[in-house]
């Protein structure tokens, strides 16, 4: 029986002092000094841990505080108050909102699947992967106890061509010349980071991780070099098709290659799949009103495996107001490969915009086979998403210094979270192998069809 | 009915309200704003002033317009009024600030702010909060209020089991003996067992300390079997079997370690300091036949109790609920995804199975379909907040509704959410650190709830008023009365 | 040799980023630290204290002007606060200036390019308190 797929998380506490939520306020001057003060009596010790790094401004007790307005409500003064942190709400954007950043720090040094009391906190419903639900499986259909329970569910991906049907040749023998695959544990490959590359630390540690957890990491020319040659299993070339060298350093030793796609890309596959037959070769493809056309003609000149990515907060790549969001595009092309019969040859990945854990197991339901992860990676060694690094300027949590050791265990921590949600997701839709979740629409519930079949019906026409 | 209310304030010295009133050193004791506020917001405390009670302030705009403003008034200007900026870190998009300090209003008076603070709506941008009532301009006739009927029959089926009227048409969620503190559970138990509801003890076991609350209580079958016993079963009127909760759908119950102290883990008969994850799903009902022979079970050991069947809301809720009534339930119970939880993953709690909103006219108009929604009682819960929620639930189809965090609320809870972990609620709700719990008596714990539940009834009654129905049932299904603000 | 200056500032008081108000003032003149606080009134003065002592020049301290606080006392505080931290740092010899306190309106975009330009000139002015030359 082959051995149970296993991460193996131990906590990694952030090297600076987290940008908290609160913002505590605290007038001391008109402290009465009671034998029973509040702040002892604090069920979580924030007053007595509290602790100020001048070199980020960042006072502890904002991370710490649980919220419980206990002591705010206690003082016999009314010494204590709170309110947000301004320095919480600036970081992000509109995409990759603190929240998302909170919850990536816990996992990343816990590798632990949050969980809290209360009910859910967040909007109804809202744009992007948050205008789907995944569905469960009630008394009808049992569901697999994967996390808690004694059953296997398996998260493993083949990326490559897949053989649709044997073919014998004249002898009657038949052809199990089967196209190079590369097995993976997670659906999860970590991609080129949209920006933040700040050297050397960054880089070993994520092939550090990628190598832990048993994944790929892509590397372009430009960021390859020595010290990552002891990694060569786990790397992806990532190529321009233009001036492509064959002979090239970083070709050998690897087990895969992606090439970016250009019109006459496929010439190039076909010259690389001749000199190096034993590489599993992708295009990756920029997701725009074209791509579906694109993919649909490369899946049937024999394409192994095609990359589709949005930018990174999962925008199609086109002018106007209203890119669509990956995961619309995703089911658009997967659904248009199914109709031409063609879907089950060729590995789907896709990327841009996957910055939760519940955005993995979306993705495949949308119709890729596994997701490509950029950002969460970054943000797992703390970052704050601030951009100062796009702008030239120093970064405030120093990833330019990043030792590469304690980088792989935040990484690692973070992915060993993610899958065990993936596990959690899928045990509660019932599906036992991930490669069953890619496409499986039926398995999810979108707003738009919620809206209509429900209060379409009750209400009318939606403005 | 007259409901008995009484004026139960806050355990704390500071109520959190909309409005902060700040007394400054230039303050000479007058006491002229005392006679200046009339919402009692200044008081004398011995020869000092008293720390003002800033959340009965209804600001300073109406105080201005009405010449009562105590700012204006005080000869030293020692006054200052604005908006508490402490509600900014208070609440979230389901449960806002306002949402909670009116609910906490409710609870202490019975009655809703007369502070504008919003008392029926949430911010989560879709569901209840886009839906409103569409009243009638003119009213037929005019209904005095206290001839408006709000009851529901929780058995329709016409058997022999118990016929039993609850006089509003809530009871309550499942809180597990292990999630809460003992007078967290007592308090919710006596409020129901006074309005003549029902609360329910969750999957935990049935303490002795709710065995004289027994004829208004709900026990629990759940996955993990905790506490069920013959014994259990036949002290109650309703069983109720959860499948499964809106919070986690598709995973069981979670009692993390810390909270599993030497009598939880007695109830449980399991280990103490031991995390207590409940399977999913029952291992030994796998197939509509199955969940039959389930309620045939329980019915062969109490033949008079009506059997609730909790369910989530997956795709196919109507299938789910069509066959739980074949099965012989009387009722059904939709617990909706965005509903509260002693402790899930979040992950669950955001992205598992359907809101109820969604969920209640899908399995209403089945049942209708079928023919069979009259023979069933309809229930659902998830995320319900407020009164206007119970109705539009009621408008989209339920008969019913069951509330969980709402009484959670009453009891002064912020939804700091950590309720799971170490030694649980600091507000002494969700623990059973013996030290914590303390802070919960039962006394005022029960009022707080039975003051929400009056004011709600209060609000009830009002809009029934306004549609000129004389009784709730009239409502169930009255999707006409309705309009979401998104569509025509 | 460029001072370094720490700026505690009210998030209400000015929405200024921290890119522009490296704009304001000339690169070459200064360096900036910018923690936007939820009211001036949070400024411990802890805070103030080491930011000192990990090698600022001065530390600036900006709130809403008087009356508007939304705390309502928070830059009254604040301001006994600054005159606190600027007695402590007299007595341990670096001086009374090195703390300023600034009431600054939102809608006044000038103001905060005067305050700035005046910090700046002044911590040029007094020099850094460690005598090694660290820029």
């Amino acid at each position: 029986m082959p051995k149970k797929y296993h991460i193996k998380a131990t906590p990694a506490a952030p090297r600076f002092i987290p940008v908290g939520r609160s913002g505590i306020i605290d007038w001391e001057e008109d402290c009465l000094k009671c034998t029973t003060c509040v702040k002892k009596r604090c069920l979580y010790d924030v007053y007595k841990n509290r602790s100020y790094d001048s070199r980020t401004m960042v006072d502890s007790i904002d991370h710490q505080c649980k919220n419980c307005f206990s002591c705010i409500q206690n003082c016999p003064r009314g010494v204590l108050s709170k309110t947000i942190n301004p320095e919480f709400l600036k970081m992000g954007d509109a995409y990759w909102k603190p929240d998302i950043i909170h919850g990536t720090w816990f996992q990343a040094e816990t590798g632990k699947i949050p969980v809290s009391g209360a009910g859910y906190r967040g909007p109804f419903s809202g744009p992007g992967f948050d205008a789907m639900w995944t569905d469960m499986s009630e008394i009808v259909r049992p569901t697999r106890d994967g996390i808690h329970g004694r059953e296997y569910i398996s998260t493993g991906i083949d990326v490559g061509r897949k053989q649709h049907h044997l073919e014998f040749d004249g002898t009657g023998a038949a052809r199990l010349e089967m196209f190079p695959l590369v097995e993976i544990p997670i659906p999860v490959i970590f991609n080129v980071l949209p920006f933040g590359s700040l050297g050397k630390g960054i880089t070993l540690s994520m092939a550090g991780a990628a190598r832990r957890i048993g994944t790929l990491m892509y590397v372009t020319p430009e960021t390859y070099d020595e010290t990552l040659k002891p990694f060569k299993a786990q790397l992806i070339p990532l190529l321009p098709a233009e001036e492509l060298d064959l002979e090239a350093d970083i070709l050998k030793g690897v087990k895969m290659v992606e090439l970016f796609y250009a019109p006459n890309v496929w010439e190039r596959v076909q010259q690389l799949k001749e000199r190096h037959p034993q590489l599993v070769v992708s295009v990756r493809i920029p997701l725009n009103p074209e791509a579906k056309a694109i993919t649909a003609d490369l899946a049937r000149a024999g394409a192994e495996v095609i990359h589709l990515f949005a930018d990174y907060r999962g925008n199609e790549f086109v002018d106007g107001d209203s890119p669509r969001f990956v995961k619309d595009v995703m089911r658009d092309i997967h659904t248009h490969l199914v109709d031409e019969a063609i879907r089950d040859e060729v590995t789907l990945l896709t990327s841009g915009g996957i910055a939760l854990a519940e955005h993995l197991p979306k993705a495949l339901i949308c119709g890729a086979d596994g997701a490509a992860i950029d950002l969460p990676l970054l943000i797992a060694l703390e970052c704050r998403v601030c951009k100062r690094c796009v702008a030239g300027k120093s970064c405030p949590v120093e990833l330019n210094n990043l030792d590469p050791k304690y980088g792989r265990q935040r990484l690692v921590n973070l992915m060993c979270s993610w899958w065990s949600q993936l596990i959690e997701m899928m045990g509660a839709m019932g599906i036992r192998d991930v490669r069953r979740v890619r496409g499986e629409a039926g398995r999810a519930m979108f707003f738009e069809d919620l809206e209509r079949d429900t209060f379409g019906a009750i209400f009318g026409g939606r403005q | 009915m007259k409901a008995d209310i009484k004026r139960t304030a806050s355990r704390f010295r500071h109520t959190i309200g909309k409005y902060k009133v700040l007394r400054g050193t230039q303050c000479k004791s007058c006491a002229g704003c005392v006679v200046t506020c009339p919402y009692g917001v200044h008081f004398k405390a011995g020869t000092r002033m008293g720390m003002p009670k800033d959340y009965l302030c209804v600001g300073p705009d109406v105080c201005q317009s009405k010449g009562t403003l105590c700012v204006e008034k005080c000869p030293n200007q020692a006054l200052s009024v604005a908006l508490n900026p402490q509600i900014k870190a208070l609440g979230d998009f389901r449960w806002t600030a306002e949402l909670l300090m009116s609910t906490w209003h409710q609870a202490e008076t019975g009655e809703l702010p007369i502070v504008d603070m919003e008392y029926r709506l949430g911010n989560s941008g879709g569901g209840f909060d886009k839906m409103r009532f569409r009243f009638p301009e003119k009213l037929e006739r005019e209904i005095p209020a206290d001839e408006i009927d709000t009851s529901i029959e929780l058995n329709k089926r016409g058997d022999n089991a118990h016929r039993i009227t609850i006089p509003i048409p809530v009871y309550q969620g499942g809180m597990s003996f292990g999630s809460v503190s003992n007078s967290t559970m007592v308090s919710r138990a006596a409020a129901a067992k006074r309005w003549g509801t029902f609360g329910c003890t969750g999957e935990g076991g049935y303490p002795e300390f709710l065995h004289p609350y027994d004829d208004f209580m709900i026990t629990q079958v759940a996955t993990g079997l905790f506490g069920v016993k013959e014994e259990t079963i036949q002290r109650v009127r309703i069983i109720e079997f959860k499948y499964a909760q809106g919070a986690k759908p598709g995973l069981g119950g979670h009692l993390l370690g810390d909270k599993v102290t030497e009598a939880v883990a007695k109830m449980r008969e399991a280990v103490k300091g031991s995390a207590l994850f409940s399977p999913f799903p029952f291992h030994s009902v796998y197939s509509v036949e199955d969940h039959k022979k389930h309620v045939d079970w329980i019915k062969a050991m109490n033949p008079k109790a009506l059997v609730s069947v909790k369910v989530s809301t997956p795709a196919d809720v109507d299938m789910v609920a069509i066959g739980s009534y074949y099965a012989g339930a009387h009722i059904v119970h939709l617990d909706g995804s965005y509903g509260g939880t002693g402790a899930a993953p979040d992950i669950a709690k955001k992205n598992i199975a359907m809101p109820i909103e969604y969920a209640i006219p899908k399995v209403h108009q089945f049942l209708l379909e079928e023919g069979v929604r009259d023979k069933v009682t309809l229930i659902a819960s998830g995320g319900i907040r407020t009164a206007h929620d119970i109705m539009k639930a009621i408008a989209l189809g339920a008969d019913g509704v069951v509330e969980g965090t709402a009484g959670m609320v009453a009891l002064e809870c912020t939804r700091c959410s950590s309720c799971e972990s170490g030694r649980g609620c600091p507000r002494g709700i969700a623990t059973t650190d013996p030290e914590l719990a303390e802070f919960v008596k039962v006394d005022w714990g029960a009022q707080r709830i039975y003051n929400l539940y009056a004011s709600w009834r209060k609000q009830m009654v009002n809009i029934l008023q306004q549609f000129g129905m004389r009784s709730i049932r009239e409502m169930v299904g009255r999707t006409d009365c309705l309009r979401h603000l998104d569509y025509n | 040799m460029k001072p370094q200056i720490v700026i505690y500032c009210c998030a209400n008081s000015t929405v200024v980023p921290e890119e522009d108000v490296e704009q304001l003032v000339p690169e070459d003149q200064a360096t900036f630290k910018i923690s936007r606080l939820p009211c001036s009134g949070r400024t411990d003065v802890l805070y103030i204290l080491r930011a000192i002592e990990s090698g600022a020049t001065m530390a600036m301290v900006v709130g809403c002007p008087e009356g508007q606080c939304q705390f309502l006392e928070g830059n009254l505080r604040a301001k006994m606060r600054v005159r606190y931290a600027n007695r402590l740092l007299a007595e341990a010899g670096l001086g009374n200036e090195r703390v300023r306190m600034y009431n600054i309106d939102p809608s006044d975009e000038q103001a905060l390019f005067v305050a700035l330009r005046e910090t700046v000139a002044k911590a040029r002015e007094i020099g850094p308190w460690l005598n090694t030359n660290v820029s």
